[in-house]
């Protein structure tokens, strides 16, 4: 019931827009988010917004209201048959995803990936917000430099399918292996999508181990319940929490002390480089190997071998920095 | 003798053997954690068992009544967002805790005009109300989350009154309160009896259909109350609030000894499910048991609990079908 | 002679194009058994679903104490004095004999409005009436779930004496009980005709009729054929009535058709 209100939320919203594309003789360029209704996709869906209006297509956004692979797949499958010329997705499940790059091809549609990648799928290009290594790398660095070398810290994650979320996980346990041999990552622990299950798996981690130091939040919603936990237990300045979280969901953990900072990159960025690459696409263009877009300050460089257009180095909002970003 | 024999009824074969499972994963867990069995992480399982045995104890009562209601994750999400909103707007901290309960009921009221007046079945209706609770949460949201709240209502929960926690207190007048409903009213009995059979319950004079919008109405109001605590325990409202809580709930309440047919609940056996489910939980984690397993666990101990009970003399469902001989 | 408590006049029943019953007249009175005797679709379970309320008549009138009524639902018969205790016992197994008995009627008293059981008044009155019936059940906080058919009656008629019945219907009420448990139904039924209530029998096995019934009204086909005393009339007489070999039934009916 849930899943086909899903599927008609997004199938309705899809119509709208897509009789207005058709009307204007436009070409679309789509991007499919993990879910809607988050921040950090709103603010991807203005990025690409923007763009969109400077270059000159139809910019359509929808995904499901639940972080469910089969919802996802079935409205990148609607955009498909409706033909819009280029789409993205921010992949929940990249082994389920081949059949629906064959039937893209088989209409025509250029669809590539954003945010979160199927790389083996065939899709046509990936946008990345940051390498998953720089982001893996970046925050097992920065929190080297608050809790030292050998400190023990705990992993809060979403969903156990997410291949994002379990790529960044690899790349910080690389990490400590390669250039921080004493430090000491516990296992991965998965709550889901919500804020109380990742308190009290948070809660849980310090009091299993006195000796902990830092809790990552991996997946950004479980960033309100690590922090939340951390003050609750009363381990502000005993215990860092930091993740993959945006300035606004951290705000006020970042200002208490609960966060000590967290990483992550400008997704209303991403969301215009989406639909840059989206109408490179259609347009019949390649990428080349360093792109100068309006309104980046570095070029974007492009690796033709691995399909991937990177947007840059992750960002590291603190206490300093945070209060001027607004996603 | 018959004093005895209230005593046995009162605390039944189910609630011996959740509290005996309770004991022994407690043993267990000791011995793989050495911080499992101290008082702050035992607090801590206490105090993350308490939204969940509130929605919980409305189960109880809606599955005794051979009804159900799969959408009380989604009540408890809209009236966190009124919680939520009201503290955003610095209104008195107890205000806002007030209209978690009262949001609840008037969503009650909803759900339970729509499964007795349409005349749905009761999963049918809700999964249906859970759609569009869902839709509700999401345009409420405006796609923006409700994070880092005023921390008034978070104070106010963990106050002390005469050295006792207000949410111990609030809790345990909630309870207090249903046990008295089913146990000490008029209302128990009729609840009881429209669950055994809507007809027969009928036939007796009872007003079954105001029975059970009052019931959902409970319901509700213990789901707003449940949303008070997580905005006040969380101090945040996200768009997938509430996904599983209703099914954690009926689980709770069918390892409490509930029967999902109706005509029979037990209110301690429903309070031992959520512990027992919430100390697997924590301990699970504890011990170092990944995330995965955890799920695997719960769903082996209900089919086990309810596999044991129908090997077992005491079954239900056959007394049922023995019934209409 | 007392006056009848009840007395039907003319009623008939029609389901559409189908008739139930045509123009049945008769009386109960109070403290009297009256059995209601037939074959399968005679009309008798017909008939007392209309003193019970739960079809309305068609055609004719019903008075109670000589004053018409009109029941459209059983609670209106079950407000009138009239209790019917159905073939499929209308108990919830899962509550004890007190509740049963006081379902819908709790006696309570009001704290600051809100409605408390009175727990010990209704498990007293309860023991009483089970006592009065001589009904060997001690405990009326056991659950009816665990009563023997015979038992479960008792707790049914315990109901509706406390509703202050003045006529109880019972349909085939020892139709799936073993003797020890018939005779103490009939018991029962004695009992309650001897504290002046008067009691509308539906049965099929004629020596229980014969035991306990004051009167016996004979249906065919949806009419009445014949009304006996008991001492007017033998076993062989009424087997004959009811399947319609008696001369006065075949005379009655070739004059209808």
């Amino acid at each position: 019931m849930l899943k086909s209100l899903a599927v008609t939320l997004s199938a309705t919203t899809l119509l709208t827009f897509v009789s207005g594309a058709a009307l204007a003789q436009e070409k679309r360029v789509a991007f499919v988010p993990q879910i809607v209704g988050i921040p950090y996709f709103n603010a991807m869906e203005e990025g690409g917004k923007k763009a969109a209006t400077e270059l000159g297509v139809k910019f359509i956004y929808s995904g499901p209201v639940d972080t469910n692979p089969v919802d996802q797949l079935q409205i990148v499958q609607n955009l498909i048959n409706q033909g819009v010329e280029a789409v993205s997705v921010s992949v929940l499940d990249a082994s389920s995803i081949g059949p629906v790059v064959e039937a893209a091809k088989a209409k025509g549609v250029k669809l590539f990936t954003s945010d979160s990648d199927a790389p083996d799928s065939g899709r046509a290009l990936y946008v990345a917000q940051a390498t998953d290594q720089g982001l893996g790398f970046t925050i097992i660095d920065e929190l080297v430099k608050r809790v030292g070398p050998e400190a023990k810290i705990g992993i809060v994650s979403g969903e156990a399918t997410a291949s994002n979320l379990n790529t960044w996980i690899q790349f910080m346990q690389e990490r400590a292996k390669s250039q921080y041999p004493k430090l000491t990552l516990l296992a991965p622990q998965f709550a889901g999508g919500t804020a109380q299950r990742a308190s009290q798996i948070a809660t849980d981690l310090m009091a299993a181990n006195p000796d902990l130091k830092a809790v990552i939040a991996v997946a950004s919603s479980t960033c309100p319940g690590v922090g939340q936990a951390i003050e609750t237990a009363g381990k502000v300045g005993k215990v860092i929490g930091t993740g993959y979280c945006s300035p606004n969901t951290a705000r006020s953990y970042i200002k208490s002390g609960a966060m000590g900072f967290t990483v992550l990159w400008d997704p209303g960025a991403l969301g215009y480089l989406t639909v840059w690459a989206g109408k490179q696409l259609i347009d019949g263009k390649t990428p080349a190997a360093s792109n100068t877009i309006p309104g980046f300050s570095k070029p974007v460089t492009y690796d033709a071998k691995t399909g991937v257009l990177l947007l840059g180095d992750p960002a590291v909002f603190t206490a300093e920095n945070v209060d001027k970003f607004n996603f | 003798m018959r004093r005895l024999n209230q005593y046995a009824r009162a605390f039944g074969r189910r609630e011996l053997t959740l509290a005996g499972a309770s004991v022994v994963a407690i043993i267990v867990f000791a011995t793989t954690s050495p911080y499992f069995a101290t008082a702050d992480n035992l607090a801590t399982v206490l105090r993350n068992s308490t939204e969940l045995l509130l929605v919980s104890l409305g189960m109880t009562l809606l599955l005794a009544m051979g009804s159900i209601d799969v959408s009380v994750g989604m009540v408890l999400g809209l009236a966190a967002i009124a919680v939520g909103r009201l503290l955003q707007a610095e209104i008195d901290p107890l205000l806002a805790a007030l209209a978690g309960p009262l949001a609840g009921a008037a969503l009650g009221l909803i759900t339970g005009l729509v499964v007795v007046f349409a005349n749905i079945p009761a999963i049918v209706a809700t999964l249906g109300l859970l759609g569009v609770y869902r839709a509700a949460i999401f345009l409420a949201l405006g796609g923006g989350w409700l994070s880092g709240l005023p921390t008034g209502l978070t104070t106010l929960l963990s106050s002390k009154l005469a050295g006792i926690p207000v949410a111990a207190l609030v809790v345990a007048g909630a309870y207090g309160a249903v046990w008295a409903a089913l146990r000490r009213t008029p209302y128990g009995p009729h609840l009881l009896a429209i669950g055994q059979s809507e007809d027969a319950a009928r036939l007796a004079g009872i007003t079954v259909r105001r029975t059970r919008v009052a019931t959902f109405v409970l319901s509700g109001v213990l789901s707003g109350l449940a949303a008070t605590f997580y905005v006040g325990t969380y101090r945040n409202v996200e768009m997938t609030i509430g996904s599983t809580l209703a099914l954690d709930a009926i689980a709770a309440v069918v390892l409490g000894g509930t029967s999902i047919l109706g005509g029979r609940c037990s209110l301690l056996g429903t309070a031992l499910g959520v512990l027992l489910l919430r100390l697997l939980q924590n301990g699970l984690l504890m011990s170092g048991v990944p995330s995965l397993w955890q799920t695997v666990v719960t769903g082996v101990l209900l089919l086990t609990v309810l596999g044991l009970e129908r090997v077992g003399s005491f079954m239900p469902s056959v007394r049922r079908a023995g019934r209409s001989v | 002679m007392t006056p009848p408590l009840l007395v039907a006049e003319g009623i008939s029943k029609r389901f559409g194009a189908l008739t139930a019953l045509t123009g049945i007249n008769l009386e109960v009175r109070a403290g009297e058994v009256l059995a209601l005797l037939g074959d399968n679709g005679a009309g008798k379970s017909t008939f007392v679903k209309v003193l019970a309320g739960a079809h309305p008549a068609t055609d004719g009138t019903l008075r109670m104490d000589g004053v018409p009524v009109a029941f459209s639902s059983p609670q209106d018969a079950a407000n009138a004095g009239i209790a019917t205790i159905y073939q499929e016992l209308a108990l919830s197994e899962n509550l004890s004999i007190a509740e049963n008995v006081f379902l819908g009627r709790e006696l309570v008293w009001q704290v600051a409005g809100v409605p408390f059981l009175r727990r010990r008044a209704m498990q007293e009155r309860v023991a009483d009436l089970l006592h009065e019936l001589d009904a060997h059940i001690s405990d009326p906080d056991a659950p009816v779930g665990s009563l023997s058919g015979g038992q479960r009656q008792a707790v049914a008629i315990c109901r509706a004496l406390n509703l202050n019945a003045r006529l109880i219907i019972m349909d085939e009420p020892t139709a799936a009980l073993a003797v020890a448990e018939t005779r103490k139904v009939l018991q029962l039924i004695r009992r309650l005709s001897g504290r002046g209530c008067a009691v509308v029998l539906i049965s099929h096995n004629l020596s229980d009729v014969f035991e306990v019934a004051d009167r016996m009204v004979v249906f065919r086909r949806g009419r009445k054929v014949a009304e006996r005393t008991r001492a007017g009339t033998d076993h062989e007489e009424v087997v004959s009535l009811i399947t319609g070999a008696h001369p006065d039934v075949r005379a009655l009916e070739q004059q209808q058709s």
